[in-house]
């Protein structure tokens, strides 16, 4: 398959013009994933129905449901393409709200296998309504809804973040994958890989500069550190195994971590003894996705 | 009056299983379904007809109402028409997409087989669940039985779809009593039934699989956040939509149904023998078929009783009420629900009328309590004391049997 690079006649998708922030990752991630989605089904003779709703995606016409029902949205519509004899695929681009908000309705349409992909755009924070916490919020994050706490682990959400990617495809996807806009081969090919094996779910990492606290020049860089310290390991799981797509090293996660911590206001509260608990709690995630790797290496 | 089409057959069916053969007949494609009881024999019947290869249609069993309601939207929203059969506990699961359902204009029918709210877990009936919904803009249809469930919901499928009126409705019946009674029903020819319902088609701006995405995506749209704008213009066309043009097309399809399967319902409203009614009985659902009895009882002993039977609760038929009550010294407002909804409205429509009748609002018959023929008649005959006394007090009352006396502790 080619890349969307090699693909003549490009055409630049965007969202409706909402006034999002100035080099929002969401707004990046959304406007790729449609870019890949259209360029590449282009390609393949198709004719994508794309719709969604979210900070950075934007919300106009094209929300076609409720907060929290997007994916039962997708069962209702891949129905109705059958019974019209009408053969599209279905993208559905949200944010991380959709899931806390939609459990029920995102694991019950995954669980039916009917034929879309959903890809969230994680923020890890209802960033629009004043950075309330999510499911995915990562601990010791400064969120407007908690408290300070217990000694050591002061204002935040103190609990490790759901992960959506791996429960979904216990319940029923055939491709779960964590993506970043700042891994752009990666995400294509992730993009790709989801709608060849549908249904299937891409978690993308969109740091937000407002809920999180950086600058807007530094959007770039604080998404690459996100995967580079580790604390969003990459990885895909399909109908070839499981395995990560961008290497973790451990050597570099005590820099990297102390800079993506520093870089974000949310974290601006943290001791020395808060970054140990996040080192901690940065290599139990990536022994997680290890074990991961190694109980579901493609082949085995 | 007209006859039926020769083609007809009679059934003995109940009103669930007379709901699905409405749905059948209307070619419905698909039938959203989450069990709760008295209603989801609807669904079970069509899977039925499905297996049997009566019905060429997919199922939408997702993890609950919420769910449900919202595949059923985007599923219309896609073109195709839909069913659903829900009540109660099921409705408020889906509050969220029921409004949605109605302000982004979406023509979806439910069937509702009243059931009691919770607490206590009862699954008696009652009209409260469906009168929860009367502020979000759906039509309301209450029936009186398996007949009228499946006439109307032929008829309802004719009004939401019209693309002036795009809003969704409830088709509603007592559970149990009317859900799991068996009755004779005229089940029209599915010839006859074409004719009446055209195949539903959306706008061809609102047919979501119409769109060009690509297209869409390509070009440059300015933020529509909060419609700020357009926000009052919205509700104001869906407020037409139900309170203007719906009111219309409801009389309209009431009267091209009488013309084609020669059977009509009075479209808002049926008015029964009020002309010269001093005391009228003002009713809605199963009730009216004993209140109706009454008034002929009462009648035959010369005494000037009538029936105004309101077929829907939205919109509200403002007009009949007027008309039926324009010579009436007492209304008695028979309400099958514990917030006196019907006396609300009846007393806000004769508001500023001249010669306003006596309004006594009595509670009756929940959750399937007892309502007698000699109830009925006591009932009437409050009217016409309150019209000799001209006092009409109480003006709000419960009326009810106490059950099983003997049980209590």
């Amino acid at each position: 398959m080619k890349t969307v690079l090699e693909i003549p006649e490009q055409r630049f998708y965007r969202n409706i013009d909402a006034g999002q922030c100035p080099g929002c990752p969401s707004n990046l991630a959304t406007k790729l994933t449609m870019q890949v989605v259209f360029e590449v089904a282009r390609e393949l003779g198709q004719d994508p129905i794309i719709f969604g709703q979210g900070c950075g995606v934007g919300r106009d016409l094209l929300q076609r449901s409720g907060i929290g029902t997007h994916d039962s949205a997708c069962v209702g519509l891949r129905l109705a393409l059958e019974m019209r004899g009408v053969d599209r695929p279905v993208v559905v681009i949200d944010g991380d709200g959709q899931i806390d908000m939609g459990f029920d309705d995102f694991t019950g349409a995954f669980q039916l296998g009917y034929p879309y992909m959903h890809v969230i755009c994680d923020n890890q924070a209802y960033a629009a309504s004043g950075t309330h916490a999510t499911g995915t919020t990562d601990p010791l994050a400064r969120v407007s809804t908690r408290p300070d706490g217990r000694v050591g682990r002061p204002g935040g959400h103190l609990a490790p973040r759901k992960q959506p990617a791996m429960m979904i495809r216990f319940s029923g996807a055939r491709y779960a994958a964590t993506a970043s806009p700042s891994h752009l081969p990666d995400f294509e090919k992730k993009i790709c890989a989801g709608l060849r094996q549908m249904p299937s779910f891409i978690q993308v990492f969109t740091p937000c500069n407002i809920a999180w606290g950086y600058d807007d020049d530094q959007a770039a860089h604080v998404t690459r550190l996100g995967v580079t310290s580790g604390i969003w390991p990459l990885w895909e799981w399909g109908d070839e195994g499981f395995r990560r797509t961008i290497p973790f090293h451990r050597e570099n996660v005590g820099e990297n971590l102390r800079e993506y911590l520093r870089g974000q206001r949310r974290y601006g509260h943290l001791k020395d003894a808060d970054r140990e608990v996040m080192e901690k709690y940065v290599f139990e995630l990536n022994d997680l996705v290890d074990r991961m790797a190694k109980g579901f290496a493609p082949g085995s | 009056m007209a006859e039926a089409p020769p083609s007809t057959r009679v059934k003995v069916i109940t009103g669930n299983e007379a709901a699905a053969e409405a749905c059948r007949l209307a070619r419905v494609k698909i039938v959203g379904f989450f069990p709760i009881g008295p209603s989801d024999e609807v669904g079970e019947s069509l899977v039925q007809m499905m297996k049997r290869g009566e019905l060429d249609a997919r199922v939408i069993d997702l993890e609950n109402e919420r769910s449900v309601v919202n595949a059923q939207i985007v599923a219309t929203q896609a073109g195709v028409r839909s069913c659903f059969s829900t009540n109660s506990e099921g409705l408020v699961f889906a509050y969220q997409p029921l409004f949605w359902a109605a302000y982004a204009r979406v023509p979806i029918l439910v069937h509702v087989a009243h059931r009691a709210m919770e607490p206590p877990t009862m699954i008696v009936t009652d009209d409260h669940d469906t009168i929860i919904f009367r502020d979000a803009h759906w039509i309301q249809y209450f029936c009186e039985n398996p007949q009228e469930v499946l006439d109307t919901t032929l008829q309802a499928y004719r009004v939401i779809e019209d693309h002036e009126v795009l809003l969704p409705v409830f088709v509603t019946y007592a559970g149990w009593e009317v859900s799991h009674s068996s009755f004779p029903v005229e089940v029209p020819a599915q010839e006859d039934v074409d004719r009446y319902l055209p195949p539903f088609r959306l706008p061809p701006e609102l047919d979501f699989v119409a769109m060009d995405f690509r297209e869409y995506y390509g070009k440059r749209r300015i933020a529509s956040i909060g419609w700020v704008h357009e926000y009052m213009e919205l509700r104001y066309k869906v407020d037409r939509a139900l309170n203007g043009t719906g009111r219309t097309r409801i009389v309209e399809a009431d009267e091209e149904f009488r013309r084609v399967f020669g059977r009509g319902w009075g479209g808002l409203g049926e008015l029964y023998r009020t002309d010269d009614a001093e005391v009228v009985l003002v009713t809605m659902g199963n009730v009216a078929a004993l209140a109706r009895h009454t008034v002929d009882d009462l009648r035959a002993e010369g005494k000037p009783v009538g029936m105004l039977k309101v077929r829907t609760l939205r919109p509200f038929p403002t007009e009949e009420v007027r008309s039926a009550l324009r010579r009436a010294r007492v209304a008695v407002l028979l309400d099958r629900n514990p917030v006196s909804l019907l006396f609300q409205e009846v007393r806000a429509a004769l508001y500023g009328q001249p010669n306003q009748p006596l309004v006594l609002g009595r509670v009756v018959a929940l959750g399937g309590r007892d309502l007698t023929s000699l109830d009925m008649r006591e009932l009437a005959e409050e009217g016409f004391e309150a019209a000799r006394t001209g006092k009409g007090e109480p003006e709000v009352s419960w009326r009810f049997r106490v059950a099983r006396e003997g049980d209590r502790r």
